[in-house]
């Protein structure tokens, strides 16, 4: 193999600025008025008329970029890509408002340049690193005042309830990836493998404070986020004749993310919560990881009680699980028989811990099916924290999941699940239409039809009644709650494609 | 490029203007407008922190009233993190104080707002007390700046001070010397008693005889100190000179008691109910209107009627 030169330079340089301007005006319910309270500042909230609380509000931000972008090939198998960009973000002060970030990728296909033994149909390499930076909202860098009002009609300032930090910087995102791309005995067999990891550094983050500082919270850059992970892709057509086919396409991934610093005065960020349980990141652990309350432990395991026979929380949260899941994946089938194709895709996740906050709902409530034993009287396993003795004292269901259950104060490890699940996510039956009945419409080239199920049940779950999906918003931590949400449907419905 | 770099670096020109909000000010010149919210966190007049920092917390601790819910142990005297937080240390922290501090900022270089100065060290004093007497030490001197960590003040420290406090303010304005400068006004801002100098002279040295009077045993020296000279002023003897303000409807400002009692979690406690009807050597003329009958009790004692919505005695 030789190295000629390069006989293809493509070379773009591209110099736009872009403007980004947000202006989100909420809906007036009163006329403007003449009557400012307070001089220079044009908002509804500083109208002396109005005695309700109306304001509007307004959002600027404006990032300035350049960037460029080499396209370098060699020889028609290796391909080499430089990016490079500068952003210019009005949201940071001036000694941080510029950031530059570059990136460099690779690819090279290998099956063309080297003799491979002849299953091997193709074969392409491919690695990259990238950094990547980000700005943040505006207005973070001042304390300001707003006018707001209480009692009606009582105007007042509302100082900030968030520390502004004016030496905010802003993020960087530092990763590379490699990955093989290979397939095999004519593209029967396909494997695509990706692995890659980055590191976040100086993350924005709202971090709460104590309210003796006088803010209950501030930002700051955070300090290290590292992640890695792993995405591997097979595709393959074990049967392919005249008549029959036969696909199966399988995919995996995960993703460890841990957080090596934070801060030196914060060790623990909070991403979001209910008072049963919040899910976290502590400086050295994993993202995501649940912390609650527990049951009370002697050094041997046993549950502590009180001399009523009731268990006896943990004083502090501890960490009940973590919400990331070991790993997902998906499987997915495809069979045809002559013109008529079936469809089928399961999806599955291993691991990530859920609180079923419905199910301490129910158990306070009593309609959950765990309440039902020991409804006459149950005695707990433990051991009686002021006597050390084992326990014999014996309590109802009730007063029992009373004391357990509910949404303000329940123990969250007696309602944390397991969020593995096999679904089948997809099934379909389709019919493709002959060549010769389309070729009398003169228009339509290709037209399949299909019936198609979605999300048609679990095949394997572990939460009890309830949807391990069943996370309201997408954010991360939200998928460690089963709070109450409606159960899911299963939709049916009729495809049609058509191809003109 | 070259030439897209320079364009984009002249246009970041007016970008720290921008990066200032529109929707506020950097500052208002004028106490008035943070005084209302030192006087509504002070007293817990919010239902917020009347529900979780004093009616199921301080008030059950102190068995005033009793507990009719399950969820939570505060009649047991148990410890709640987050009513402490919310009920207490909140309010004072991000309003009562911070505010004052403010304030004390604004005055600090304007001959016509020292009035207004010392009206509000009387209210934070008050605001002061009310968490360091739940507390004891508690974060004071470096509290409420921006300060991560602020170290913890002895309760004695902070007493000392409310009590300087006090008397500073009521002395300045009993002596009402501005230098001839017209002193603004709260006004209506001021939701007690509408910017009247008068009636917190009156406030601020009758809080200052029922705070020394506090120390009587603990500090005797100081305390008959501060008595002695607390009675020597002038103080609160006529119902129109009373603290306190008026409800109004909206939803923070209505009296905290109307929105939390239709949430049936409590009942007037028996220990209050005998303290004034058994244990008591002297009839409590508010009796009546803590601890009434409902119309429909079916108890032939007493047929009055409840005028503030306790509806029955339980036992705790």
């Amino acid at each position: 193999m030789e190295l000629s030169l390069p006989n293809s330079i493509q070379d773009t340089i591209s110099v736009p600025t872009h403007l980004n301007w947000y202006c989100w005006p909420l809906p007036v319910q009163w006329p403007a008025t003449r009557f400012l309270v307070l001089e220079g500042l044009y908002r509804l909230s500083n109208s002396e008329k109005i005695n309700t609380s109306v304001g509007n509000n307004y959002y600027e931000k404006e990032v300035h970029s350049v960037l460029g972008n080499i396209q370098v090939g060699f020889d028609h198998w290796l391909y080499v890509d430089f990016t490079a960009r500068n952003d210019w973000s009005s949201t940071l002060n001036p000694s941080n408002w510029s950031y530059f970030y570059p990136s460099i990728s690779l690819s090279g296909v290998l099956s063309d340049v080297f003799t491979l033994p002849d299953f091997v149909t193709f074969l392409k390499v491919r690695g990259s690193w990238a950094q990547v930076g980000s700005d943040t909202d505006p207005y973070q860098l001042y304390s300001s005042v707003w006018l707001n009002t209480m009692n009606g009609s009582t105007k007042f300032g509302e100082l900030p309830g968030t520390k502004p930090f004016y030496d905010l910087q802003p993020e960087k995102t530092k990763s590379w990836e490699i990955g093989v791309d290979a397939r095999f005995l004519d593209n029967r067999l396909g494997v695509d493998f990706t692995y890659y990891k980055a590191n976040t550094l100086n993350q924005i983050l709202s971090l709460d404070s104590s309210p003796t500082t006088g803010y209950s919270s501030q930002w700051i850059n955070a300090g290290e986020i590292k992640s890695h992970g792993v995405e591997l892709s097979i595709t393959s057509t074990p049967i392919k004749t005249q008549d029959w086919q036969w696909d199966l396409n399988l995919n995996w991934g995960f993703n460890r993310s841990e957080c090596v610093t934070l801060n030196d005065e914060i060790k623990r960020h909070t991403l979001g919560g209910f008072k049963v349980a919040d899910v976290v990141v502590d400086e050295g652990g994993k993202f995501g990881d649940i912390v609650g309350k527990g049951f009370l432990r002697d050094d041997n395991g046993n549950i502590l009680l009180q001399d009523n026979g009731i268990p006896i929380a943990t004083e502090d949260n501890i960490t009940l699980g973590n919400v990331l899941p070991d790993w997902t994946g998906s499987v997915y089938n495809m069979l045809r028989y002559k013109n008529i194709t079936f469809h089928a895709l399961l999806d599955i996740k291993k691991g990530g811990d859920i609180v079923s906050i419905t199910d301490a709902i129910a158990a306070q409530n009593g309609t959950s099916p765990r309440t039902l034993e020991g409804r006459d009287g149950m005695v707990v396993e433990g051991i009686i924290r002021s006597t050390g003795e084992r326990n014999t004292q014996s309590v109802t269901a009730e007063e029992y999941w009373n004391a357990i259950g509910g949404y303000n104060n329940g123990i969250a490890e007696a309602f944390m699940y397991d969020g593995s699940y096999i679904m089948l996510r997809e099934l379909s039956i389709g019919y493709i239409v002959p060549q010769q009945y389309l070729a009398k419409t003169r228009f339509v080239k290709k037209a399949r039809v299909s019936f198609v199920g979605r999300d048609l049940g679990y095949l394997l779950k572990n939460t009890p009644g309830t949807t391990p999906e069943s996370a309201s918003t997408r954010q991360d931590w939200m998928q460690a709650f089963d709070l109450n949400t409606l159960p899911p449907t299963r939709n049916f419905g009729i495809n049609v494609n058509l191809t003109f | 490029m070259i030439a897209g770099l320079f364009l984009s670096y002249s246009c970041t020109g007016d970008f720290e203007e921008m990066n200032k909000s529109q929707n506020s000010l950097d500052t208002i010149e004028d106490p008035s407008f943070y005084f209302p919210r030192i006087q509504q966190k002070a007293i817990h007049a919010y239902y917020g922190e009347y529900q979780v920092g004093v009616n199921l917390y301080t008030n059950q601790y102190a068995q005033y009233v009793s507990n009719t819910a399950s969820s939570w142990a505060t009649d047991r005297y148990g410890y709640q993190d987050s009513w402490a937080m919310n009920g207490y240390w909140t309010p004072y922290y991000m309003y009562v104080l911070k505010y004052m501090l403010q304030i004390k900022e604004i005055c600090e270089d304007r001959t016509d707002f020292q009035q207004m100065y010392h009206i509000a060290r009387i209210m934070t004093a008050e605001g002061t007390a009310r968490i360091t007497d739940v507390f004891g030490d508690i974060p004071y001197s470096e509290a409420s700046r921006g300060i991560d960590k602020p170290k913890y003040d002895s309760q004695k420290e902070i007493y000392y001070d409310i009590l300087k406090e006090l008397k500073e303010a009521t002395d300045a304005l009993e002596a009402a010397d501005y230098g001839g400068v017209q002193q603004k006004s709260y006004g209506s801002q001021d939701l007690v008693y509408g910017g009247n100098a008068d009636s917190w002279i009156r406030l601020g040295n009758s809080l200052r005889l029922r705070y020394a009077m506090r120390l009587s045993y603990v500090d005797p020296e100081k305390a008959k100190a501060e008595v002695e000279d607390a009675l020597s002023k002038r103080l609160m003897t006529e119902v129109s000179h009373s603290a306190g303000y008026k409800p109004g409807s909206s939803d923070d400002s209505e009296h905290p008691m109307t929105v939390i009692c239709h949430w049936n979690e409590f009942r007037l406690s028996e220990t209050l109910v005998d303290a004034y009807k058994e244990l008591s050597t002297v009839q409590d003329p508010r009796a009546l209107f803590y601890a009434g009958y409902t119309q429909a009790s079916t108890n032939d004692e007493n047929e009055e009627r409840v005028l503030q919505g306790l509806s029955c005695r339980s036992s705790h």
